[in-house]
């Protein structure tokens, strides 16, 4: 399938089941109703978008579904239908075969079938029975309303919507007249009757004129209309006005609850109601029967105040408070407003951006020649021209970076599920703690970077955290928590997931890699080594091979991945106390800002934001160190390296040679690299080495140079590594 | 936006207003402090709108209010006349039979 319509609604619909999944996470704590009913109006319009996408494509099986699960929302949503935990799982259930669903659907599958059917049956069967609960419940609470005599017992007479307008204060000065609105209400129907309702206007003394306090209750008649088309009308409103839409023939607890959520006294409400002919005399009397109190009759003029005060059906009936709903209301309308915003997006193909990041790298490669040729020519007016260009280039290339920069949070929010749902399955109580969401990094690093995550938040929680029951004994609070955090440093990302669990247990991982033959018995390991082993194919502590780890398999995958972005990771443990895993990514792979070397012949690039300074090597010192390749830089010991002695170039001993040194910072630990020359900033456009050189340790890439020579790029990391183990073998070997 | 306010010769304690050009959020605040000047000096009060070219919700608002403020103090308020403009806007919204703005005004 390769509908361009069809892949926007598969991107759309895989935003929106994130969306859903939030939602359902947000609904942890049901006793809080107002974000509670946030979530259920979330769930509900996320739900309803993509039965309706899905319906544009035919999508049936989706349709089918979904519609299902809008129904249950619904009755929650309209309070008929209490929500409690299972019914979250249950959703969160027939959230993931929605996904299912879609991506079956993606792939052409018309009939679902075999498994998925089995899962697509049960789950209806098990929504079903809410609905089905739902009509008993709705008996057992109102039976009065069949005392009321009512003609229609599936609703009201009324073959119009029935719309409620609530316009806030600001929407006049906001320049949203009601009377546009209206207007175009008009276009997809026709407005039977409207009550203007000014029972908000204070005193003529406190009425501010460009305050809006006006409200309408409008009868439509749309009868080939939809709910959502109706609340497209209102869409730009929705943060100036409170908007409630009663369908045609709506049961009348609808307008109950729509009198009970009106600001207005209920009273004065039911004539508004009649005279707009959204209910009958009988069923408002009904609905006041209900409340049993008798009325006086009633009369349609607007100043008319209510005469006798009505028994509180809403607390009778357990309708939500008025101020949680306007809470509610509130929040959904800012919500929504927030998606909105998301949406105003382009979504372009990651192929066309690419390309352009690549083009970009041309572009950079090319005034870079065009650089040299300028200098060349010493025309100064050229030199003027060609610094404006570069500084142009400069912000192009940054801009066209920025393009695949994206914010961090939407991977770490999936962990919230992963946490919950494993710390249930192992009885265990943990709470997530997000920081640094809105870092942003490249999206390739992003994606690649997710499944790794996933797999160290799961460990963290199955080995890390201990049970409530260990944890208080342990005198440590019952909730275990896992951090995750991301932040930019020295041109890389830093991405770090602690727990305040029990910690590596270094005796435990020696024994088992003495067992394993990873180490020899007697061998001597850094703290840091034995927490590597960790890292090791095949290697596992967990005494009991759960679902979720302990196979041994996952740690070593960890880290390759994150070594073939070019990133390291480091792990820091206490037992007792806690650990956590430090990833460092670069920030972006394709174009970074360099530092130009020359080391014999050949040149060389070091990404410069992890360049600390560069000095002059003193002879003098060097020759004190004898070769231990160590220097005394201000009271600090600084591990150096000449490049030369590692690149096969000869060491330029001349007299009157001048070597420099850089000094390079990289995850904490710093090392100083001797070179012949330093030949300043430099754009630089990494392209990959191939396959030959995949094993070459300490070259990142190689870049082309605006004379056209190529220079290669150092990897940092490893090569810090390289000078400090050489230091320590070094050490050894002097002691020997 | 021009305000005329008269005091009728004829008629005690009756004052006439003249709103015209525009009736819109942008004049509202002035139409609405000229106004109130005067609700506290009259019983009755006759809404001349027939030179109104332009009016919106807000201005609709501004006379309802005004009515209601009236009413309270047992004053009367009545329009007088009304241009095409603003008759509309009544009937879209329904209360010209509040303010007896039939179809031919």
């Amino acid at each position: 399938m390769t509908d361009e319509g069809l892949q926007v609604f598969s991107d759309e619909a895989e935003d929106l089941l994130l969306v859903a999944e939030k939602a359902l996470l947000g609904l942890d704590d049901l006793s809080n109703k107002e974000e509670t009913a946030e979530g259920v109006n979330d769930l509900f319009r996320t739900f309803h978008t993509i039965k309706g996408a899905a319906g544009l494509f035919a999508l049936n099986s989706v349709v089918e579904f979904t519609h299902v699960v809008e129904s249950v929302l619904g009755d929650i949503r309209e309070g008929t239908l209490p929500l409690d935990k299972d019914l979250v799982s249950l959703f969160l259930l027939s959230r993931d075969h929605l996904e299912v669903l879609v991506d079956s659907a993606l792939n052409g599958v018309v009939e679902i079938s075999g498994a998925i059917k089995t899962t697509d049956d049960a789950l209806i069967e098990r929504l079903n029975y809410y609905l089905g609960l739902n009509s008993v419940l709705d008996k057992s609470t109102t039976p009065t309303i069949e005392n009321a005599e009512q003609s229609d017992n599936d609703g009201v007479e009324n073959q119009n919507w029935h719309i409620s307008l609530r316009y806030g204060i600001h929407a006049l000065s906001n320049g949203m007249d009601p009377i546009s609105f209206i207007s175009y209400l008009n276009k997809i129907g026709e407005i039977k009757s409207i009550i203007i309702m000014g029972d908000a206007i204070p005193v003529w003394s406190e009425f501010e004129a460009e305050n809006c306090y006006l409200g309408f209750e409008i009868a439509l008649y749309a009868p080939n209309s939809n709910k959502a088309e109706i609340e497209d009308v209102f869409e730009f409103v929705q943060d100036d006005c409170k908007i409630r839409i009663l369908p045609p023939h709506s049961y009348i607890e609808s307008y109950i609850q729509l009198i009970e959520q009106l600001p207005e006294k209920d009273l004065r409400l039911g004539d508004i109601l009649l005279a707009c002919g959204a209910l009958t005399k009988l069923e408002i009397d009904g609905v006041l029967n209900i409340q049993d109190v008798m009325i006086d009759d009633v009369t349609v003029s607007g100043e008319d105040i209510a005469k006798s005060r009505l028994g509180d059906i809403a607390v009778e009936q357990k309708v939500v408070d008025q101020t949680i709903i306007d809470a509610a209301i509130n929040k959904q309308t800012t919500n929504k407003l927030n998606r909105n915003n998301e949406q105003q997006t382009i979504r372009v193909n990651a192929g066309k951006l690419e390309n352009l990041v690549n083009l970009v790298g041309e572009l950079v490669i090319g005034t870079a020649n065009a650089e040299i040729s300028a200098i060349r020519l010493a025309d100064p007016k050229m030199n003027e021209a060609m610094e404006n260009l570069l500084r142009l280039v400069e912000e192009v290339r940054d801009t066209a970076l920025g393009l695949r920069m994206m914010p961090i949070g939407e991977t770490f929010s999936r962990f919230n599920r992963v946490v919950r749902e494993v710390s249930r399955d192992l009885g265990k109580e943990i709470d997530l703690c997000i920081t640094g969401e809105d870092t942003e990094l490249d999206k390739t690093l992003i994606e690649k970077i997710g499944d790794p995550l996933m797999h160290l938040v799961r460990n963290a929680i199955d080995h890390g955290i201990e049970l409530p029951e260990e944890r208080i004994a342990l005198g440590k609070p019952a909730k275990g928590v896992v951090n995750l955090d991301a932040f930019h440093e020295s041109g890389s990302i830093v991405i770090r997931i602690k727990d305040d669990g029990r910690g590596l247990q270094k005796e435990k991982l020696l024994s088992k890699a003495l067992q394993n033959g990873l180490i020899q018995e007697g061998q001597q390991l850094t703290d840091q080594e034995i927490y590597q082993l960790i890292f090791t194919a095949g290697f596992s502590t967990a005494d009991q091979v759960s679902n979720l780890s302990g196979r041994g398999v996952g740690m070593d995958v960890v880290r390759t991945n994150i070594e073939s972005l070019r990133g390291t990771i480091e792990i820091t443990s206490e037992q007792g106390i806690g650990s956590s895993i430090t990833i460092r990514l670069p920030l972006t792979l394709a174009i970074i800002d360099g530092f130009q070397i020359r080391v014999g012949d050949g040149k060389y690039i070091v990404p410069l934001d992890i360049i600390e300074e560069c000095l002059e090597l003193d002879k003098s010192l060097d020759g004190e160190s004898k070769g231990a390749n160590y220097l005394n830089l201000r009271g600090e010991i600084l591990p150096f390296m000449y490049l030369s002695d590692l690149f096969g170039e000869k060491r330029n001993v001349s007299e009157g040679h001048r070597d420099d040194i850089i000094v390079v910072k990289c995850g904490g630990k710093k090392a100083g690299f001797v070179v012949d020359e330093l030949l300043g900033e430099h754009q630089t456009v990494i392209k990959p080495l191939g396959e030959i050189f995949k094993n070459l340790k300490g070259i990142s890439g190689a870049t082309i140079l605006g004379s056209g020579e190529v220079a290669m790029v150092i990897d940092t990391p490893a090569m810090i590594n390289l000078v400090i183990n050489a230091g320590n073998d070094q050490s050894v070997t002097s002691k020997l | 936006m021009t305000l005329k306010i008269s005091q009728d010769s004829n008629v005690e304690g009756l004052c006439k207003l003249t709103i015209e050009d525009d009736m819109t959020i942008y004049s509202i605040n002035e139409i609405k402090s000229a106004i109130s000047h005067e609700i506290e000096l009259y019983q009755k009060f006759e809404l001349d709108l027939r030179g109104v070219e332009e009016i919106d919700t807000a201005g609709i608002q501004l006379i309802l209010a005004l009515r209601r403020e009236l009413i309270s103090k047992s004053k009367e308020l009545k329009i007088s006349a009304a241009s095409g403009v603003v008759t509309k806007l009544f009937k879209s919204y329904s209360i010209n039979s509040l303010f007896d703005l039939g179809d031919n005004v």
